[in-house]
């Protein structure tokens, strides 16, 4: 229930993510084509891109932590064994959930700061900078509830393997439904 | 404390962080945590999200997303593998043909997509299976695969060189169009030495019979798929080297063209643009979330005196600057055959950058020079990532054997490097002639 919920909620903010991408990729050839046939091309197209940047990132970041694509150097972590790796795990998302945790309530803080204070970000359109810091503390807050799930779903296997030893995937039916272990050595 | 400790102190704990398996991006920002809080306090905490805000929100990490968005549509649709017949009838005869066959169209797909595993793997799929039935060498079948795999990185468009610049305050434009000439001089040594070898010693490529192709043959393949991709590098490269279009323009463009050329091609179906779609935004939200410490990252070192420190140390050293260049490269050499790239660019940038302008290095020159290393950092063994790529490809194929044939290629890109140094020019020339 919980789940499917959050699977929601992240699979929503995935798809605004990739239509901020699309919006990246035609707003600026759209500003070109306007600049080559002479016609007065939008005075708002670096601006918003640029927040496009910011907003796709955070929107976009606890899908894909939920997808595991997250690049991670795994020369140590992969040479362990199936209940090293869910230790391993246990550990990741204590400490990811607690660095996101805190970084979404000092990100809050600032942007309601912001707000109080009525700062803009002055710029070709001036927009109220708390509208555009806002997704800092949204994305924190998903990334933290999924490093949670993460946590949860790796106790209960470690759960489930130990009084057999091991051998019984009876949480295989993982939260994330990601295959584990795959070398997550990815570059651009 | 004194500043090497606290850079010292720095470098482990990250190093140990990232060891653990613990994703790269949150890494760095529970390293970014600590310092704020170490030497800023609370306040510093707050500060981060104003610097999360300026790290991403910079106009010149545009091109990532656009140029990994190409990459992924090529990928998906496919369209590139319709060259390797068509450089394939080109080649006639020639000695160890199936191996230049790989450099050739490892150059053509470095310019079409950035991605160095995506091209390594597409190389390897597609020719290995065939070098093989043809008796080739692992060394002369697996090695130019890998060799060439890397220059997905430097030859535009490139979305490391990006992240590279924007890490570095490096102008994008030239570090872009700075690795065109070393791109294709590493291509040709690649192919020049594939020669070599298969005429010393012809049992490493066997020959065979090639049924021929008329030229009629070779011109229709060549306008057919040659000409379409042709138009998609000109619209990246061509509009950049002419000085019309901004990178962020240039990827924009390349990327819109990728698309028509998909729609010419019929390839272009939901499906295709959904998994392209996915894949981007897997690839630049991670880099994006790397990125997202970096200000963060280089303003706690700066702020520790770390960066201070260091540069003092630099000036006095009583050593050429050619031994400091080369020591740095070091560093990055042996950090790049364990480490993941872009970790590696977050912890040398803001500290090499400064030594490079004291000694009056070009830094658009280093950047291409750092891009050089990453690659032979892909191909050198214990860890270096093509090798595995490759290993997924031919899993028959020890990873020993694997790790032999990369040798040369070490060698090559090693020899490219010490080229670059000698003759800076090989890297200048190109960004020179750029207007603005």
């Amino acid at each position: 229930m919980l789940n499917r919920f959050l699977d929601r909620i992240l699979t929503g903010m995935a798809v605004l993510a990739g239509l901020l991408l699309l919006f990246i990729t035609f707003s600026i050839s759209y500003s070109i084509f306007t600049r080559a046939v002479g016609v007065a091309s939008p005075v708002w197209t670096v601006q918003f891109n640029e927040y496009s940047l910011l907003w796709m990132t955070f929107l976009g970041s606890a899908w894909v932590l939920s997808r595991r694509k997250h690049v991670a150097v795994d020369i140590i972590t992969g040479r362990l064994g199936p209940r090293g790796k869910r230790i391993a795990d246990v550990f990741h998302s204590l400490a990811g959930s607690g660095v996101c945790g805190v970084l979404c309530w000092y990100s809050s803080l600032i942007t309601l700061n912001l707000l109080q204070r009525g700062v803009t970000d002055v710029q070709v359109v001036d927009v109220p900078k708390y509208l555009v810091l806002m997704v800092i503390p949204v994305g924190f807050l998903a990334l933290t509830a999924q490093f949670l799930r993460n946590l949860s779903t790796a106790l209960r296997r470690i759960r489930a393997e130990a009084p057999e030893g091991g051998g019984q995937e009876a949480a295989s039916k993982s939260a994330t439904g990601s295959p584990e272990g795959t070398a997550q050595r990815r570059n651009g | 404390m004194e500043w090497w400790a606290v850079l010292g102190f720095f470098i482990l704990a990250l190093l140990l962080v990232l060891a653990s398996g613990f994703p790269i991006a949150f890494g760095f920002l529970l390293i970014n945590l600590a310092g704020a809080l170490i030497f800023m306090g609370p306040m510093g905490l707050q500060q981060m999200t104003l610097q999360i805000f300026s790290s991403l929100s910079t106009f010149t990490l545009t091109p990532i997303p656009l140029f990994i968005l190409m990459g992924e549509l090529m990928f998906h649709s496919g369209i590139a593998n319709n060259t390797i017949d068509v450089i394939d009838k080109w080649l006639g005869r020639l000695p160890g043909r199936l191996s230049l066959l790989a450099a050739g169209a490892g150059v053509l797909f470095a310019a079409l997509s950035g991605s160095t595993l995506a091209n390594t793997a597409m190389l390897g799929t597609v020719l290995l299976p065939e070098m093989r039935r043809r008796g080739y060498k692992s060394s002369m079948a697996v090695g130019p695969i890998i060799g060439v795999g890397g220059l997905a990185m430097l030859i535009p468009p490139s979305s490391l060189a990006v992240v590279l610049a924007s890490i570095g305050h490096i102008s994008v434009g030239k570090i872009l169009v700075g690795g065109v000439m070393p791109g294709l001089l590493l291509g040709g040594l690649i192919a020049t030495y594939v020669v070599m070898r298969c005429w010393l010693d012809p049992s490493v490529a066997p020959g065979y019979d090639v049924a021929g192709a008329s030229f009629r043959e070779k011109l229709t393949g060549t306008i057919t798929y040659m000409l379409p991709l042709g138009f998609i590098i000109f619209m990246v490269l061509g509009l950049m080297l002419l000085g019309v279009a901004t990178p962020t323009e240039a990827a924009s463009s390349g990327a819109l063209a990728t698309l028509l050329v998909t729609v010419v091609f019929k390839r272009l179906n939901w499906k295709m643009i959904k998994a392209s779609l996915t894949g981007t935004l897997d690839i630049s939200i991670m880099v994006f979330m790397i990125i997202a410490a970096s200000n963060t990252f280089s303003s706690l070192l700066a702020f520790s005196g770390a960066t201070r420190g260091l540069l003092g140390v630099v000036e006095h050293l009583e050593v050429p600057p050619l031994v400091v260049l080369i020591g740095m490269q070091f560093v990055v050499f042996v950090m790049g055959t364990f480490m993941e790239t872009i970790s590696i660019m977050m912890i040398c940038m803001p500290i090499f950058i400064p030594i490079v302008k004291v000694l009056g290095f070009d830094p658009v020159w280093f950047g291409v020079l750092m891009l050089v290393n990453f690659e032979t950092g892909f191909i050198t063994p214990p860890f270096g990532m093509l090798l595995f790529v490759m290993k997924g490809v031919a899993p028959d194929l020890s990873i020993k054997e694997i790790c032999y044939a990369a040798i040369p290629f070490i060698m090559i890109e090693l020899l490219t490097m010490a080229v670059i140094i000698a003759w800076p020019q090989v890297v200048m020339w190109l960004p020179n002639l750029v207007k603005g």
